[in-house]
């Protein structure tokens, strides 16, 4: 450190700090997409190969088995539709409310408009807690039922903070003009300040797509038929299951030697975790976007 | 009503429908459980419900804090957290110092987007490859440990060992997501001064101490008052996510947390009024800390968070 200087650009020959920074950030690197790498190399291995060898860079006894496997068996695919079912109506959901109430937040001449903001931030700080919420959830009837994993998810404060902070920066002439116009207050939101968010719109969305994907104990709680649960939840059993349940879980279906609970554990994961991995490229210039427009308003 | 005030409620009307549908979802979804509070002061019966159970007062607090799981859960929920605050706080901190003084290149840029990814995975993944990484046999890190001539572990089977693995875990999850916020306000520091600072022959120890460092101290203290507050919550970095994916029975004693005291509780043990009252306290601690800490911050910096 004490040889580098901390404004890089203006530095252009080699220094050993920028080496050592390099070689940091290569361990880290590997040190995070090894874990999966592993999981990934597994998934194609055979599980007689696997028990006897050691996995540990490539495939040992390269098989696709293990998919075939994992896609035959039923649950995989409507736990899936359910995943997809929730990620993406969870998605629109929580746009058209969170947008809805952050443009009318936003207006701040509106009488009432502080005290309605305080009452919509204040669950962010206090909660019932679990059980009122699950006594709540089973009041309403959500038990079993697919609006389980959209309804509660519709707003949260947070999200409308991130809003109301992008759009009080569109000028407020855009909207005046088309007042002038005569055009209502629902074709300005929908013609003029959609159009001009959708950045802001992709980062709610990317934080409410992923929390959804990746959400499971909802359908722990609330959703007792198993056909119901999406792929995160079968994942768990797969997991958390004794082997002997999880060849039950399967049917009977593994019949080849190349097929193991180990095996089909470890393609379930890279079938889960997939979906994430190659949006992950589309959606990474929006979460930075997010959290800086997040520290602002912090 | 003022004619003023009615004509800008009228001009506002339409706002007020925009309004409507995030004002019902918070009502059901988030006031009316706190409603429920009121089981913490009842045996909850479920025929009965909310209205007409019994109240017993405060007995369902006496019942927890009488119980020996109650602090053997508060125990682990501050030895795990407090461990992720000693190394999980400081660390992205270097790490986005070390980030912002490495030269622009495409290496730079995709290391830096795999240490975000983890992020993104749930932690029903990370547990399943945790189990897979540490298995007795055929894990690959006790196969390392074989190579290297030491006896294989059984990582996940050894009370003593899960606070270190849940903190190891999730610093490795979120440690790279972590920097984000501290390079946002590196970013922000004026690069004048670090050209003034060359002029005069400051070195990058004294670059760091005089400029990086003093240009960090809000966020830091920002990021310190959100971590403080919710050192005992649901929201805290350890989240009952974590703890409910990674633990197993074997590793109880030194695995649940309050959070998942007060699940197991109320939901495998349906004892509604227990499990209520002792999550009513978890989040009053845990607002009372967010307040504290940010008063504390007031007073010595001179402002908080709100």
């Amino acid at each position: 450190m004490t040889t580098s200087t901390l404004k890089p650009r203006t530095r252009k020959k080699f220094s050993p700090s920028q080496f050592i920074f390099g070689l940091i950030m290569l361990l880290i690197a590997i040190v995070t997409v090894y874990p999966f790498w592993y999981c990934f190399v597994y998934s194609f291995s055979s599980a007689e190969k696997a028990a006897m060898t050691n996995v540990v860079l490539w495939p040992v006894g390269f098989t696709l088995d293990n998919y075939a496997t994992v896609f035959k068996m039923d649950i995989i695919y409507t736990s899936t539709l359910i995943s997809i079912f929730r990620t993406v109506g969870g998605v629109l959901y929580t746009s058209i409310i969170t947008g809805l109430a952050s443009y009318a937040i936003s207006k701040r001449g509106m009488p009432g408009n502080r005290a309605i903001a305080l009452f919509l931030i204040i669950p962010m700080y206090i909660s019932g807690g679990l059980l009122p919420y699950y006594v709540t959830i089973s009041q309403l009837h959500l038990f079993n039922n697919l609006l389980v994993y959209i309804l509660p998810h519709g707003f949260w404060a947070f999200n409308m903070l991130l809003m109301r902070t992008y759009f009080d920066t569109i000028p407020p002439e855009l909207e005046e003009s088309a007042r002038l116009d005569g055009a209502s207050e629902l074709t300005i939101f929908l013609k003029i300040i959609v159009p001009l968010s959708m950045p802001i719109f992709a980062v709610i969305a990317m934080f409410s797509g992923v929390w959804q994907w990746n959400s499971w104990f909802d359908a722990a709680l609330f959703v007792t038929k198993f056909e119901l649960r999406p792929l995160q939840n079968v994942l768990q059993s797969l997991i958390q299951e004794n082997t002997a349940d999880l060849v039950m879980l399967m049917q009977g279906r593994i019949q080849e030697r190349t097929v193991s609970a180990e095996t089909i554990r470890m393609t379930t994961l890279i079938v889960t975790t997939l979906p994430i991995v190659f949006i992950y490229p589309f959606f990474q210039k929006y979460f930075i976007r997010g959290i800086m427009i997040g520290a602002v308003k912090a | 009503m003022k004619p003023n005030l009615q004509r800008r409620i009228q001009r506002y009307s339409t706002l007020y429908i925009f309004l409507l549908p995030a004002i019902i979802s918070v009502l059901i979804f988030y006031y009316r459980p706190m409603i429920g509070l009121i089981m913490a002061f009842q045996k909850y019966d479920i025929v009965k419900g909310m209205f007409d159970s019994p109240f017993v007062g405060l007995e369902n607090f006496r019942a927890f804090v009488n119980d020996k799981a109650f602090w053997s859960a508060l125990r682990n929920t501050l030895a795990i957290n407090g461990l992720y605050f000693l190394i999980g706080f400081p660390l992205p901190i270097v790490l986005a110092i070390m980030i912002f003084a490495m030269r622009d290149s495409l290496f730079k840029k995709v290391t830096q987007t795999i240490s975000y990814l983890p992020h993104f995975v749930s932690w029903v993944v990370i547990a399943g490859v945790v189990y897979k990484l540490l298995d007795i046999d055929g894990g690959i890190v006790n196969i390392l440990i074989k190579n290297l001539g030491g006896t294989p572990v059984a990582f996940m089977r050894e009370p003593d060992l899960f606070w270190w693995i849940m903190t190891i875990t999730s610093i490795w999850k979120e440690m790279g997501w972590n920097t984000i916020i501290y390079l946002a306000a590196l970013a922000a520091i004026d690069a004048a001064q670090y050209e003034a600072a060359m002029v005069d022959g400051a070195s990058g120890f004294q670059q760091l101490v005089h400029i990086t460092l003093p240009g960090l101290a809000p966020i830091i203290g920002l990021m310190l008052i959100f971590t403080m507050g919710s050192l005992v919550s649901s929201n805290s970095a350890i989240s009952f996510d974590a703890i409910y994916n990674l633990r197993n029975a074997l590793v109880a004693s030194r695995a649940d947390t309050l959070d998942y005291y007060i699940y197991s509780k109320g939901i495998q043990g349906v004892k509604y009024g227990l499990s209520t009252a002792a999550g009513l306290l978890l989040s009053l601690i845990s607002l009372f800390m967010v307040l504290g800490s940010n008063a504390l911050s007031r007073r010595i910096r001179g402002y908080g968070a709100f």
